[in-house]
């Protein structure tokens, strides 16, 4: 099935000032959505909101038409992937694998170097091991869409190939939203892209673009 | 059953330290013996400023461990209502026993 996150009427104010305003983005089941910007343009701002975990002066965020009210987001809809560490140091990559009712023999065919892993506790693991984990439990475990908010930070070159891999894969069973500022990676694989700018979105036709809206100065 | 694991997990952040006041209180009460009874409303007060202090902490230092419990269907009210609830229950339980047997 074909399944649709929409957000629109965005207004977002922090201290006194408009971060965000006539917001509006598609993510759809087989596609995956571009989100880039300048600093401060509110990217993650944006998928907190729709996370839920954010509480603007007005919103509208709908799946599949139906609209969501609360800040509750059932994981079976939507997951999310914040810039920040959130796994607890304290679980293992046993545990948090079981949690998310994952198979541990698919990360380890993506990412063999995290075989040694399996019993260590997260704190045990290096910074980019770490984001590995985050990230493949987000994108991999069952769910209608997931938002990603800079995956590619703290990850080597080559796993960022392995990553977008999995995106692709994923993106058959699911709707992926993407933020990050190495916007060629983002561009690579996006089907829409994104700008905000002056707290509007813009959905692109070229990556052109990106530079008549100020996010890149030469765009080669 | 997942999210009564969940819970327990996300207790254990600060199970230690609350658990140490619990004991700290009940203690306190054996010392007093059959007068211990005065100064549960002092110890009842004491129990819930720690757990507001708990609170706070965990909200502040460990706030992005809440996004791992959000993306499993579990939020930040369901972890602090079951888990204060819990630990609340159990201190109440403990004073009761210790009054009874000092």
């Amino acid at each position: 099935m074909k399944n649709k996150l929409e957000v629109d009427s965005v207004i977002l104010e922090l201290d006194s000032k408009r971060i965000l305003q006539n917001v509006y983005l598609k993510s759809e089941t087989g596609k995956i959505t571009g989100l880039v910007g300048r600093n401060g343009t509110g990217k993650s701002c944006l998928m907190k909101i729709l996370f839920g975990e954010l509480t603007p002066i007005d919103k509208s965020i709908r799946i599949n038409g139906q609209a969501l009210m609360s800040s509750y987001r059932s994981p079976k809809d939507l997951r999310y992937l914040p810039q920040t560490r959130f796994v607890p140091s304290s679980l293992t990559v046993k545990r948090v694998m079981n949690d998310f009712r994952l198979d541990f023999a698919d990360l380890i065919y993506n990412f063999p170097e995290l075989e040694k892993c399996y019993h260590s506790k997260l704190s045990h693991l290096s910074g980019g091991e770490r984001r590995i984990i985050e990230i493949y439990i987000i994108l991999v475990s069952e769910t209608k869409f997931c938002l990603l908010d800079e995956p590619f930070s703290q990850v080597m070159p080559l796993h960022i190939d392995k990553i977008k891999q999995l995106i692709l894969r994923e993106k058959e069973n699911k709707g992926i939203t993407i933020t990050d500022h190495m916007y060629q990676h983002v561009i690579d694989i996006s089907d829409d892209l994104y700008v905000i700018s002056n707290g509007k979105t813009y959905l692109t036709n070229s990556p052109k673009d990106l530079e008549t809206l100020g996010y890149v100065r030469n765009y080669e | 059953m997942r999210k009564l694991k969940l819970s327990a997990t996300f207790y254990s952040t600060f199970a230690f330290a609350s658990n140490l006041i619990t004991l700290s209180c009940l203690f306190l009460i054996s010392l007093r013996g059959e007068k211990g009874i005065y100064v549960i409303q002092i110890l009842f007060w004491f129990k819930i400023f720690t757990l507001g202090a708990i609170f706070y902490f965990i909200s502040n230092y460990k706030k992005n461990d809440f996004n791992y419990y959000k993306n499993l269907g579990l939020t930040k009210n369901q972890l602090w209502i079951s888990t204060l609830t819990f630990d609340f229950v159990l201190f109440l339980l403990l004073i009761l026993l210790t009054l009874k047997f000092v």
